[in-house]
């Protein structure tokens, strides 16, 4: 129950008179407003007295300061004592500015007036909470009210993506220039305004990409990535033009598509792209190998069809292939036809025929083909003779080109389309066509990685860029030599492999390994060290997670079993079930025994289910893709999953794994099965590290081993991975040997009542399809997550589908 | 013991009657896939019970009533959950008069009188429940009713099929080895795209284009399951669509509330969905017409 009256006057004392009676008028309706919050009012007014303290124990100037506190709070944002949480947050960072000096405080607490925050909407406070503090800690306490200032204009115009992509532009400012970063957050220049422009205007790939991964996913059937064009690291592409690619493994976008004059514009724009892509691997259109080996780009398919590279001919099978990609899609998806014309219109109307650097017939055309305009204008009888000759040549693509399956009959049918040309206009044009803004370009040369690789990157060069940490082939025996020669020596290899923060548990455990082809075990094949990570200070989960962590938290909350469970048909109990006493009623007159168990009883409810969570930290997980690092996903995962656990009673741990050949796998513990969750058990998630190789195969024997020590009447182990297994000394994917062994990892839990369930990211989009997936982890226990970004939303849903649904 | 008790639980026209009941009257509509009529047939001419397997709305019940209209046999269905007891499928006594009677539960009538007796989402059920059928599910093929000492050898048109959905394997809720291998299998997916336009057309009275492009929508949906979509779009939403459509409803509303809004609650899953029905239907209400397969032209 809240205090129904706080005496202030004990707090006002050392106030100086004027401010007083204005400060007691507010804090009397502080008092009030809290009083019918009950017990959450009871702690914001706690938190005021102690911040009220804290400021006029800071001496002269802490009046003025009150003043903008206390003013407001009344004048704006009384509703805020609604979340002591919040309130103590808005609290403290007034407070740290007012350590640092109190003018910084008194305008910080006055900002708020103009910030305009909806009554109640938590969210949006928590939002410039957190942003203020992060740009308070990158740059300076200057920057970060500037920001504060402008806030209300920038929430008019941008959503809250792009109000944070607004301040990531003043921070890069503020690395050159602070004082001019100031006045850019301010929105005291014009490139500020120009930026805010661009922002509302244009359309972000990270707004968008998700959306169309599943877009291509549906239309073409197969699982394709949606890319920022920048990973790929090439002057070609700069050299070409190209605005966009789709390649055998995914399409490659700009990070910004401004190319309209609104963002719905541009949004439309980059879903017709979408659409488009998606069409071009449905119809088997060049894209859908384009940068598979053998087809680097379209010269090498010139090549396949006979024909001389040239770019009269690469133009004409660029032409042809669009057409009949074009058709099909219309004729399939009619509902499209208005967005390609759309697509087209919108290309020649920002850059005409003629306006740009194309050969003039080919240019037309590539024109004519995708707008019919040659057709209705040869019908009508207009144009003249020059026209006729287009259309002729239109209509002799459609008919031939245009009736394909596939790229590769295209490409039987352009010898005769050049000679068609040649024929009606006299020559061959020897330069491309233009870069359109809504397909690839197949010119680009596209030099994939060996099969088996986990992300294709290309590079000019065609070399693929090894990540930090990934064990190649050519290094395994290098490492392999290593550690057998630290044995050779006795050198006891524990404590070098040791980082900081670890605790390496003494002793090792031995486990077999599966030979697939031997059909047999490898008897103690794996050395396995346990790891204990050590409390590892100031690595509290970030405070951007905040909203995502408590919003698991409420969900777990309400997936809380009832307390008591109605156990039915008892012998004995606390209550008569009704349709039972009747049915004994009717069986007493019929039998000599009738049915007894009419009674039922409450019983506690508990869940008996433990739960491994089982995280892939080899090298692997360093690397950036679409959505974040690897493992800081990986991380969040887990904790959001971790404080959903704990708030369900379900039993659990937490583990990671990694290793370096066969004798050194290590194996994480973030939280034993036995430890309770506390923040001990954060901090060790937070300070995990990317290691070496993926050794899964004993990582999951060891898991199932922690699980078998324990009663419970229902197993689970999480896996989350972002790679096939692999490791030095034979266990290769390339040659399914690893698959193998997890797979066996897999059925031995299954035999031991634990139910194993994978969740691999990025795995889709790496043309392998499910097939290995199913291989590996068996049908129906693993989830593919294709967006680094929905990782910890599915490691939630898929332990709530495995456990309570 | 007052009221006595009526010998005649066992046997009588009362009960065949009441069987006769459980009849299909007309022949269901369904649309074959493959085989699964043929192994119905023969597992149930070889006395050996069914699972079958497969998403929500892909047929499983519509399957069994055909076969049992097929076979002329009465199909007796019962929706299985966690109340369910031994009880509610083998029989009770009930009061009638001053007699007490026996009254044969679901099962019983099936073994007893020869009919399909159908257990719809087996899993449900809980599993001293399931045991009971055991017995009649081996070499055995007889039913134990302990209330009245009695032993049920199972008429030969007897015949157990259950049903489930595998999906996502639930820890908690799983079919115990012991009663999963006493049963053959067959899994039902969802059809392709020719069978389930015959299947739409059929159930709604659509146009075969329409119907055709209904299939469609449904096979691309599907391709976007795992992404925040634990199944795809059933037959019997790509019906529900067609019926709104047919009542008046114009496509892209009639997808939009019989597809998108049953499918998924979130925003962007919602806006996934929406993107793939445009590729058949446009928001505007306008189903585009347009010719299939290419043709050399892109008008229509």
């Amino acid at each position: 129950m809240a205090e129904t009256k706080v005496d202030w006057s004990g707090k006002l004392r050392d106030v100086s008179w004027g401010y007083r009676k204005k400060f007691s008028r507010i804090l009397k309706r502080i008092d009030r407003n809290s009083v019918m919050e009950g017990e959450v009012g009871a702690r914001s007014i706690h938190l005021l007295k102690d911040s009220l303290g804290k400021i006029l124990r800071e001496g002269s100037a802490s009046d003025v300061v009150l003043n903008e506190l206390l003013t407001t709070l009344d004048e704006g944002v009384m509703w805020m004592i609604n979340s002591p949480d919040l309130l103590e947050r808005w609290l403290e960072l007034g407070l740290d500015l007012l350590v640092e000096e109190w003018g910084l405080s008194r305008r910080y607490f006055r900002a708020w007036r103009r910030v305009e925050l909806t009554t109640g909407d938590f969210e949006g406070l928590e939002f410039l909470l957190d942003h203020f503090r992060l740009l308070q800690e990158r740059t300076e306490p200057e920057l970060a009210l500037s920001f504060l200032n402008s806030y209300s204009r920038l929430k008019e115009e941008l959503d809250k993506e792009d109000v944070i992509r607004f301040l990531e532009a003043g921070t890069r400012i503020y690395g050159e220039n602070p004082e001019t970063a100031a006045r850019f957050l301010s929105l005291k220049l014009d490139s500020a305004h120009k930026k805010l422009e661009d922002l509302r205007d244009s359309c972000h790939l990270d707004s968008f990409g998700t959306r169309l991964e599943r877009l291509l996913k549906g239309v073409s059937g197969k699982p394709l990535s949606v890319s920022d064009l920048a990973d790929l690291d090439s002057d070609e592409l700069l050299g070409r033009g190209a605005r966009l690619l789709f390649l055998a493994d995914g399409v490659y976008l700009p990070e910004k598509i401004d190319l309209r004059s609104d963002r719905d514009e541009n949004g439309r724009h980059l879903l017709t792209v979408g659409y488009i892509a998606g069409c071009a691997y449905l119809f088997q259109g060049f894209p859908h190998l384009h940068g598979s080996p053998g087809w680097s780009d379209c010269g090498e398919a010139l090549k396949k069809f006979g024909l001389t590279d040239s770019p009269f001919y690469r133009s004409l099978f660029f032409i042809a292939d669009l057409e009949r990609i074009f058709a099909q899609a219309i004729s399939h998806f009619p509902a499209l036809r208005f967005r390609l014309k759309e697509a087209v219109r919108g290309e020649y109307e920002r850059r005409p025929l003629g306006s740009v650097d194309e050969p003039p017939l080919l240019g037309e055309l590539l024109y004519r083909s995708l707008s019919d305009e040659s057709l209705s204008a040869s019908r009508e009888g207009k144009g003249g003779e020059g026209s006729e000759r287009m259309a002729e040549m239109v209509s002799f693509l459609k008919r031939t080109a245009g009736e394909g399956r596939d790229f590769m009959e295209v490409g039987q049918w352009l010898p005769r389309i050049g000679e068609k040309f040649v024929q009606l206009f006299g020559g061959k044009e020897q330069r491309e066509v233009r870069r359109l803004s809504f397909f690839t370009d197949y010119g680009f040369h596209a030099v994939p990685s060996s099969p088996g690789a986990e992300k294709v990157k290309l590079t000019k060069n065609g070399d693929r860029e090894e990540r930090e940490g990934e064990e190649s082939p050519r290094n395994a025996d290098r490492i392999e030599e290593k550690v057998l020669s630290k044995e050779k020596t006795g050198v006891d290899d524990r404590e070098g492999e040791k980082e900081e923060g670890e605790r390496q548990e003494a002793g090792a455990y031995f486990y077999d390994e599966w030979d697939n082809e031997a059909e047999d075990y490898l008897h103690d094949w794996c050395r396995l060290r346990e790891v204990r990570m050590e409390e590892v200070p100031d690595r509290a989960p970030p405070p951007a997670w905040g909203e995502e962590l408590k919003k698991v938290k409420r969900t777990f909350e309400r997936l809380k079993p009832d307390r008591f469970q109605q156990e039915k048909h008892l012998l004995d109990g606390d209550k008569l079930v009704l349709d039972e006493v009747v049915r004994h009623e009717v069986e007493r007159r019929a039998l000599p025994r009738p049915y007894q168990r009419v009674y039922a009883k409450d019983f506690p409810n508990l869940r008996d289910i433990a739960t491994a969570i089982l995280v892939d930290v080899s090298g692997s997980t360093n690397e950036q893709l679409e959505g974040g690092e690897v493992l800081e996903l990986e991380k969040k995962a887990s904790l959001l999953l971790g404080e959903g656990l704990h708030r369900l009673g379900d039993r659990f741990g937490l583990f990671g794994f990694s290793g370096n050949g066969r004798k050194n796998c290590r194996f994480f513990i973030y939280k034993d099965l036995s430890e309770s969750w506390s923040d001990l058990i954060r901090s060790r998630i937070m300070a995990a590290r990317p290691g070496n190789s993926t050794r899964m195969g004993v990582a999951i024997r060891h898991t199932l081993s922690k699980l078998k020590a324990i009663d419970a009447r229902r197993k689970l182990l999480l896996l989350i991975t972002d790679g096939k297994p692999q490791d030095g000394d034979g266990y290769s994917p390339e040659t399914l040997y690893a698959q193998k062994d997890v797979r066996k990892a897999c059925i031995e839990c299954l035999r031991e009542n634990v139910a194993p369930f994978a969740l691999v990211i990025g795995r889709e989009g790496q043309g392998d399809g499910d097939g290995d997936l199913r291989m590996t982890f068996l049908e129906n226990h693993f989830v593919p997550i294709e967006n680094l970004n929905r990782l910890p939303q599915a490691l939630i849903d898929s332990y709530l589908n495995l456990t309570v649904r | 013991m007052s009221g006595g008790v009526r010998n005649d639980h066992l046997r009588g026209e009362d009960e065949r009657r009441k069987l006769e009941g459980f009849r299909l009257k007309e022949e269901p509509n369904y649309i074959k896939q493959g085989n699964e009529g043929g192994i119905f047939q023969t597992a149930w001419e070889k006395q050996i019970p069914l699972i079958l397997k497969g998403p929500t709305g892909c047929g499983k019940t519509r399957f069994v009533e055909y076969m049992a209209y097929e076979l002329s046999l009465p199909l007796i269905t019962v929706a299985c959950h966690e109340d369910l007891t031994a009880s509610d499928l083998t029989g009770r006594f009930l009061l009638k008069g001053g007699e007490t009677n026996w009254q044969d539960g679901p099962l019983t009538l099936a073994v007893r009188h020869g009919g399909i007796c159908y257990l719809d989402e087996i899993v449900e059920a809980r599993k001293d429940t399931t045991v009971i059928i055991h017995s009649l599910t081996d070499d055995r093929r007889t039913l134990y009713l302990d209330r009245t000492g009695e032993v049920i050898d199972a008429h030969p048109h007897f015949m157990m099929v259950i049903s489930f959905n595998p999906g996502y394997q639930n820890v908690r809720k799983e079919l115990k080895e012991s009663t999963k291998q006493r049963f053959a299998s067959i899994h039902l997916g969802h059809p392709d795209v020719e069978t389930e336009t015959k299947i739409i057309r059929s159930e709604t009275g659509l146009g075969e284009e329409e119907s055709h492009t209904l299939a469609q929508l449904g096979q691309k949906i599907r391709n976007l399951k795992g992404h925040s979509l634990s199944e795809g779009a059933s037959s019997r939403l790509l019906v529900y669509a067609g019926r709104l459509m047919v009542g008046g409803l114009d496509p892209w509303s009639a997808c939009k509330h019989a597809i998108t809004e049953t499918l998924t609650d979130e925003a962007e899953m919602k806006n996934s969905l929406e993107d793939v029905i445009s590729l058949f239907f446009s928001p505007d209400g306008k189903a585009e017409s347009g010719k299939r397969g290419i043709d050399g032209g892109n008008e229509s």
